[in-house]
């Protein structure tokens, strides 16, 4: 493996961008745990397929038409659940499904032969272009300098957003970044795990960490690490076996999540 | 005697919902006002509308005489810590640091020398110096209480919100507690929203009944008729003398 990943390209493609994704994944993921997003995210996540169909019928790069929609899509949601008295799970799920029925329709307009579109709906880290990465790169950066660069107003919002209104923090503000990067990271985790099983990298690292420590920042790190654990971990197994690398990944990511919980917390487990 | 907070014909509607209907208030410097009423009848939106964190449907709201959204920094705000995430990755210490945190640097904000002496001063001061790195989740309710209450004093408000304070704490804690907003209360200013009447009266300087409109403000003199009007109910209220209770004994427990 070692070998391969010297000489051949694709792979070192893959390699760097499972790293990078578990940068994205634990510090957004650890954010949306405090924060009660999950679902939120997953369904940022499948609104980005719309953006992928959407890159096909224009032919322009389908990840760019992802970042679009994923983008929007958040603000939409959080402006739809602000704004009106429709129930939040309602209107989230609306989002969510009518992200995939555009996604559909998109690719059905889109002329000649149908594009393959499980690569990107279950991740394929061994086709990750040039391309690919560098938007990868470019997501990475606004997501980690946003988040070190305002880390205290972002912590201090995170534990109570009133007492942070109160000190003149601008919480709304914090909100819709906070929204904005969960889209960036789904874009970069397109690629890796794929649209439907984003959330589950998105929350496994960073369940497992914070049974680890009681510091914001120490739960990222160690999320990141252990990102990076799964990632190359899926990666190896994905290469050897030939198997799909993103449902790899997630396995062996949830596997470890539920063993650790259950040794972590033997009184807990045993009443379920 | 300097009027710091003033309501003037206040109401505020969710939605259709009323949840307080005209209500004009005037609160002096250095008062300890207790604000008590029944469930839903809009005593936390006081607090909230001083706070900023709800605008008035009508009727002005003037707080230091400025509108309450230019106050930051002079307000402590203590919320009902049933609100709050426990299981945050946060020590004690941080927590309270974070009443440090101010609008004007947050960009690449550290916190300096001076706000962990600060901070360290007032965990002193409320003894849960011995708790600085706990994590926020293994504390009592009574600790939490004054940890919320530290990070709010750490800030240095001329004015202290608490909303519930003593809500479901062990009659021991909720005596530290009151004895320790008496302290506080000689040079900060302290409104406060209640549920246990009885033990209130007994801190505070004055008192406000509230059902959505306001039905008393004044000394903290309760009479029978007067909660029979608030609670729309006969209310049992003890024979004045420390501690009051309003119902008889039915074992600790939050009511809601």
């Amino acid at each position: 493996m070692i070998e391969a990943l010297l000489n051949y390209n694709f792979l070192q493609n893959a390699f760097f961008s499972a790293i990078l994704a578990s940068i994205a994944c634990g510090i957004i993921g650890t954010i949306i745990i405090e924060k009660q997003l999950v679902m939120m995210s997953g369904g940022i996540a499948h609104t980005a397929f719309g953006g992928i169909g959407l890159g096909y019928y224009l032919g322009i790069e389908p990840l760019i038409g992802a970042l679009g929609f994923a983008v929007l899509s958040a603000l939409g949601i959080r402006r739809l659940q602000h704004k009106t008295h429709i129930t939040p799970e309602v209107v989230l799920g609306m989002f969510w499904a009518l992200g995939m029925a555009l996604g559909i329709l998109f690719i059905a307009f889109t002329p000649g032969y149908p594009p393959d579109i499980t690569s990107y709906l279950f991740g394929d880290i061994l086709t990750v272009s040039r391309l690919d990465l560098i938007i990868t790169i470019i997501m990475n950066l606004i997501i980690v300098g946003t988040i070190a660069v305002f880390f205290n107003a972002f912590k201090t919002y995170l534990f109570d957003e009133e007492f942070a209104q109160v000190i003149g923090l601008p919480t709304a503000l914090l909100e819709n970044i906070i929204y904005v990067l969960v889209a960036l990271t789904v874009v970069v985790l397109i690629r890796v795990v794929g649209i439907m099983l984003i959330i589950a990298l998105l929350t496994a690292p960073p369940s497992i960490a914070r049974q680890y420590t009681y510091s914001l920042h120490h739960t990222m790190i160690l999320s990141i690490a252990l990102g990076i654990i799964f990632c190359l971990g899926g990666l190896w197994v994905s290469y050897v076996m030939g198997i799909p690398s993103g449902a790899a990944i997630i396995v062996i990511a949830v596997a470890t999540y539920f063993i650790i919980s259950v040794i972590k917390n033997p009184a807990r487990a045993s009443h379920i | 005697m300097k009027t710091v907070v003033e309501l003037e014909n206040v109401s505020v509607f969710y939605g259709n919902v009323r949840a307080i209907s005209d209500i004009s208030l005037k609160i002096e410097e250095k008062e300890f006002l207790g604000i008590i009423g029944p469930n839903g009848s809009g005593k936390s939106t006081i607090l909230k509308l001083i706070a900023g964190l709800v605008k008035p449907s009508s009727g002005s709201v003037q707080v230091l005489g400025l509108p309450p959204c230019n106050t930051h920094g002079k307000i402590g705000y203590v919320p009902q810590r049933f609100n709050l995430n426990r299981d945050f990755p946060f020590s004690v210490t941080e927590a309270v640091l974070t009443g440090r945190l101010t609008k004007h640097n947050l960009f690449m904000h550290q916190y300096a020398d001076t706000d962990f002496t600060a901070v360290e001063d007032i965990m002193h001061k409320l003894e849960i110096y011995d708790l600085k790195d706990r994590q926020i989740g293994q504390l009592s309710g009574g600790q939490m209480q004054r940890v919320l209450i530290a990070r709010a004093l750490v800030m240095e408000p001329e004015i202290l919100l608490l909303d519930e304070p003593t809500a479901s704490l062990d009659a021991g804690s909720k005596s530290h507690i009151y004895s320790l907003l008496k302290d506080i209360n000689e040079y900060i200013t302290i409104i406060m929203v209640s549920h246990d009447m009885g033990v209130v009266s007994s801190y505070v300087k004055s008192l406000a009944c509230l059902n959505v409109s306001l039905f008393y403000h004044g000394a903290p003199e309760l009479t029978d008729t007067l909660l029979g009007q608030v609670y729309g109910c006969p209310v049992e209220l003890l024979a004045h003398g420390v501690p009051h209770r309003v119902l008889p004994q039915h074992g600790e427990g939050y009511h809601d």
